[in-house]
Parts: C-alpha cells; structure tokens; sequence
C-alpha cells in the first residue's frame, strides 16, 4: 500500500445555507502517515471529518480512499472514527457497547482486548453514563478499532483527557502506526498535543487549507526561524564549534538552542559529528510547529 | 443479524428494561381493566333490559358489547398516545445524546436505523397490547363466566390487529416529529396537538359539514345557499304557508328529493373530512367488527364474514394512512444531513 494516497481530498465545498464552511479544501494524506490536522475552534475541521466520513453531503468536491471513491457502507468499512464530542448509549455498559457496534460493523470482537488497550477492563461492565469525560474518550479509542479499519480519523481526540490519558493516546497512535501500519489523521486546535504523534500537518483556517508539510516546510512556508535543541557530552566543546561556525546560540540549562532562518539542520549535525562533538540529543524545538501555526492564522 | 434487527433488538431490550415502558405500560394495564370493566357493567345492564324485554333491546347482548367502551371509545385515545410516547424521541435522542454520529459512521444504512426502530417500537407496543386485552378479556370472561365462541375471539383478535395498524401510524408520525424536530420535547407537543386534531376530526368534520349545509336548507321555503364549490341547491319560495315550488316542480317527492340531496351532500363532506384522521378510519373499522354499524341499520347481529367484508375498506385506507406517514417519517430522515 505504500506510495497510495489514503486520502485525496479535492476542491471540498460544504455550507450551510449561506455560510461557507468548507471552501475548496484540498488535502492529500499518505498510505502509513500520521497526519495533523491543526486549526483553530470553527475552521471546519469536524465539518471536513463529518464530510469526510459520508455523515454530511457536500456542495462540490471529490473524496477519493484509497485511489477510490466510494461512499455509503464501503467507506464506512475503511475508517475508524472517533468523534470530538463521542457519545455512547449511557445506559448499556462499556462491553454491551462496543458488543453493538461491533455488530453494526459485522465483526466478531474481543471486547476485552479493546478495553484492556484502553485500560477500561475494570469497568467493563459499568454503565457509560457513569463514565467520566475522559473514560469516555477512551472508550472512543476502543471503539475505533473495531471495524479494524485501514485509516483512522480522530477529531480532537485529547480534549478532556488526563496528561496520563494524553500520553497513553500518543503510545497508542505510534502503535497502531507502527505495527499495524495504519494512516491516521489527527485534529487539533493545540499543537504541542499532537506534535510529537504526526510527520506531517496541515493547517486548517477559515474553511481552506492553508499550508501543509512537514513542521520544518510549514516554518520555511511562514519565513518563521527554526530553533534546534542540543544535549552534548560536552557542552563548552559544543559552544566553541557553534562560536567558530558562526550559529547563533542561547543557553537552556543543560541544553543550547541554536537558531537558523532556514534549515540546516543536516549540515550542522554533520559539522558536529566531524568536530567530534558527541551529541546525545539534538532535536527541533516544539515551539516551533505552534509558531508557525499562529503565523499562519494570524492569531499572534 | 444486519443493522436492521440490531436496532429493533436495542429498541425491544430498551423499552422492556425503562420504566417509562413500564410506567405506560401499567396505565395501559388499568386503563383496559377499567374500560371492560365498564363494559361488563354495561352488558349486565343490557341484559336485564333484555330480560325484561326493552324494546330497544331486541336481541341478547354478546361478549363483545363489553368491548364496546374500550374500543369504540376510549381506545382511539390511549393507543394513539401510547404510540406516541414510544416514538417521540426514537431519532432525536440520539441527536441530544450524540449518539448519531457515531452511529452513522458505521457500515449502516439510514433506512436500517429508522426501520429497525420502528420494528422495534411495534413489537413493544404489540406486546403490551395483546398482554392488556388478554387479561382484560380473562376479566370480562371470568365476571360474566361467559365462554367466548370461536367467532367472538376471531373479532377481538381482528380488533386487536386494527390497533396494531392504528399504533403504527401514531408511531410512524412520533418517528416523523422526532426526526424533523431536533428537541425531544418540540416532537412530544406536536405529537400531542396532531392527536388532539385527528381526535377532534370527526367532530370537526360535523361542525363544518352543518355549517356548510345547514339544516334550516331542509325546511320549506328557504332560499337557496350555495354549496361549497358553487354547487348549490335549487330552492324556489312559494307562498307563505303554501306549497313549495323546487326546480320547478311542487309535490313531495320533489321537496324530498331535496331534502335528501341536501342530507347526502353534507354526509359526504362530513365523511371526506373525518376520513383524514385515522381516528375515523379506526373507528369505523372497529365499530364493524363489534356489529355496531350493521346492527344499527339492519337491527341485527352481522356474521364474522359480513364484518370483514363490511370492514376491510377501512383496515386498507388506515394502512395507506399509516404508510404514508411512515414514508414522511423516512424521507424527511434520509434527507437529513446527521
């Protein structure tokens, strides 16, 4: 399946009597990706997953899966679906269900299996309505797996969880990419939450798409500078290589932070490694992928 | 199973295990208790009427003038609002739980989700009215120590398949509120309003057809008033005390003639009106197989076969009611966005 477009999304139009959502979105995905979905609160983006899911027709536009395009029940097979505000029946337990919708899915499930990678297995049995928010949004992650789909759609999967909740879906996200070579998109309107899960982003903004890459293209595209975060064994011999090749740098504690207006990350690197710098962390800064966010929705 | 019996299961599981069902369901219980119970003293009052040979009672009272209250009367009420309640919330709860979504993104069809709670919704409703008649009929039969005969069975039974049809229809429109209104509680008070119009129809119909023909038209020496579609009726005045002059002519027969045409019109009309509510429609079904209507014209007790045949038309126009309100109810949910 490599080199497939899992997604293909093209001049996506939906609205809503006069107001437009959706204003011509194009959005390519990638076979194994995990792709963020970043914007801020009333860009679209549950509108383009609901879209995206067949939940809501479209004005115009085309949405192909897989090289496809397909709707109804064959598109509902391919994705897993978590959505923001997930909702299940509060007076059936967490096992009755995941028991029904697997049956809507046609699939013979081991619910416990689902609930132990969620760590629900002790309340199994307890009504959802007794659930708390994030337990909820668990039960959601549970569930998403049912259909064992190829690609998976998780629109602002971390609200309402604990950090533990939050680090424990980011675990589960490499996983499911990892091993199972899923493609999995992720929304967000917070990026720290989901820069470490995605190689990849696109950033949502009044109904349109407006840039996509990598965090390293999406800073080139704004003209924002790139901010790389170095732990070396030694960290004087570190400054004088810096101090020689003429980087700019500031101290962080233990750590320096080295800034450059384009990415030459690779050449510093090799420059280091050459000069004998023995380098146990070297890593672009998080800040980074939100600067470019605000840049790009103009919300700095 | 497909998604289909998936919901009608959920649907069947969930009501058996609420204590709405179960609340609705005991008022159902007592409310057929009472009404035979009703019944029962009414036919031990026709029968000592009978027995002392009233001459407004010349046949024997039967079982089925026990049922008479209940189904005539009361029943049209109380199934319609059982129906009701049953349906009013089947999509919009899952909208104000937001339980759709999720739902709708799994390999379902849209119509799956409609049908199936709907399939659903009967069977409960089925139930909880074949549990109800069947004790309220052990009641009756056990106060009278009557033993009802194949063929008075046979009537209830077809009297009990009419309020299956006729909770279906209320159940197809409550499925019909709960998807074009987005509150459960919008679609509850237009349930209630359209059940109060459909009961008031008949009534309604009256009102209107005396109005439209009134009965002073019938009266000598009344000048014509023009029908609804200008189709008026031709009255000449003759003399004051005199003979009446119609269309020209003066005997009896003619102003009978009139007078009659004049009663068939407004009949019609009340009819094409009160035929709009599937109260009519279950009414007059109900009142053929309890021998109400044959027995009022012709004084006598009709067979099960003369019922049926009396009494099919109405069971079809009230599925073709019952139909079409469920295709609204399908339409208006498959168009819908979520």
């Amino acid at each position: 399946m490599i080199g497939i477009t899992a997604i293909d999304i093209r001049d996506l139009h939906k609205s809503y009597g006069s107001h437009d959502v959706l204003k011509g979105v194009n959005l390519q995905v990638e076979d194994g990706e995990v792709f963020g979905l970043l914007g801020p609160n009333g860009a679209g983006k549950t509108t383009l997953f609901q879209t995206l899911m067949g939940l809501l027709s479209h004005q115009k536009g085309e949405i192909k899966i897989n090289g496809s395009q397909i709707g109804g029940k064959e598109l509902k097979k391919e994705i897993g679906y978590l959505p923001s505000d997930i909702s299940f029946y509060s007076g059936m337990t967490a096992r009755e269900n995941l028991e029904f919708f697997a049956g809507l899915a046609d699939r013979d499930i081991d619910s416990e299996e689902l609930l132990s990678q969620v760590e629900l297995l002790d309340s199994a049995d307890r009504k959802v309505g007794e659930f708390s928010t994030g337990m909820k949004k668990r039960l959601g992650i549970a569930q998403s797996l049912i259909k064992d789909p190829d690609i998976m759609i998780y629109d602002e999967p971390t609200t309402g969880l604990d950090p533990e909740g939050t680090r424990n879906f980011r675990r589960h996200v490499k996983r499911i990419n990892r091993e199972q070579n899923k493609t999995v998109i992720i929304s967000s309107h917070i990026t720290k939450e989901i820069s470490s899960m995605c190689t990849r982003f696109g950033v949502l903004y009044r109904g349109e798409i407006v840039e996509s890459g990598t965090k390293e293209e999406l800073n080139e595209a704004t003209e924002g500078s790139l901010e790389v975060r170095i732990l070396a064994d030694d960290t004087s011999k570190l400054e004088d290589v810096l101090e020689a090749e003429g980087y700019s740098y500031t101290e962080d504690r233990d750590r320096i932070s080295v800034k450059m207006d384009k990415d030459l990350r690779d050449e510093l690197f090799e420059t280091l490694v050459n000069e004998g710098v023995g380098i146990r962390e070297f890593e672009l800064d998080e800040e980074t992928l939100e600067s470019a966010y605000l840049r790009l929705t103009g919300d700095k | 199973m497909s998604a289909l019996w998936r919901f009608a299961e959920k649907q069947v599981r969930d009501s058996f295990s609420s204590r709405k069902f179960l609340a609705v369901f005991v008022l159902f219980l007592l409310f057929s208790t009472a009404s035979v119970y009703m019944g029962v003293q009414n036919y031990q009052e026709q029968m000592e009427q009978f027995r002392q040979g009233a001459a407004y009672m010349p046949e024997e009272p039967t079982l089925m003038d026990v049922f008479t209250p209940m189904m005539s009367f009361n029943m049209p009420l109380a199934a319609g609002a059982l129906a009701l309640l049953f349906s009013y919330n089947v999509i919009s709860r899952e909208r104000e739980e937001g339980t759709i979504e999720l739902v709708l993104s799994y390999p379902v069809y849209r119509d799956e989700i409609i049908n199936g709670k709907f399939i659903g919704g009967l069977t409960v409703l089925s139930t909880a009215l074949f549990i109800s008649m069947g004790m309220s009929s052990g009641l009756a039969v056990f106060m009278l120590d009557l033993i009802p005969t194949i063929e008075q069975v046979s009537r209830i039974s077809f009297m009990m398949l009419g309020t299956v049809v006729y909770m279906a229809f209320f159940l197809a429109l409550g499925s019909l509120f709960s998807t074009v209104f987005r509150s459960s509680w919008r679609s509850l008070f237009a349930g209630g309003i359209a059940l109060l119009i459909f009961l008031a129809t008949p009534l309604g119909a009256s009102i209107a057809a005396d109005h439209i023909y009134p009965y002073e038209q019938e009266s000598p020496g009344v000048q014509p008033t023009p029908g609804p579609r200008g189709d008026e009726v031709v009255v000449r005045e003759g003399s004051v005390g005199g003979g009446v002059e119609i269309g020209g002519g003066s005997d009896d027969s003619r102003e009978e003639q009139r007078r009659q045409e004049i009663r068939d019109k407004r009949e019609r009309f009340r009819e094409a009106v009160s035929r709009l509510s599937p109260v009519t429609s279950y009414g007059n079904f109900v009142n053929t197989m309890l021998g109400i209507n044959y027995e009022s014209e012709t004084g006598i007790q009709p067979t099960l076969r003369q019922s049926l045949e009396s009494s099919w038309g109405y069971m079809v126009y009230l599925l073709s009611q019952t139909l079409m309100a469920f295709t609204f109810s399908y339409a208006a949910f498959m168009r819908q966005d979520l």
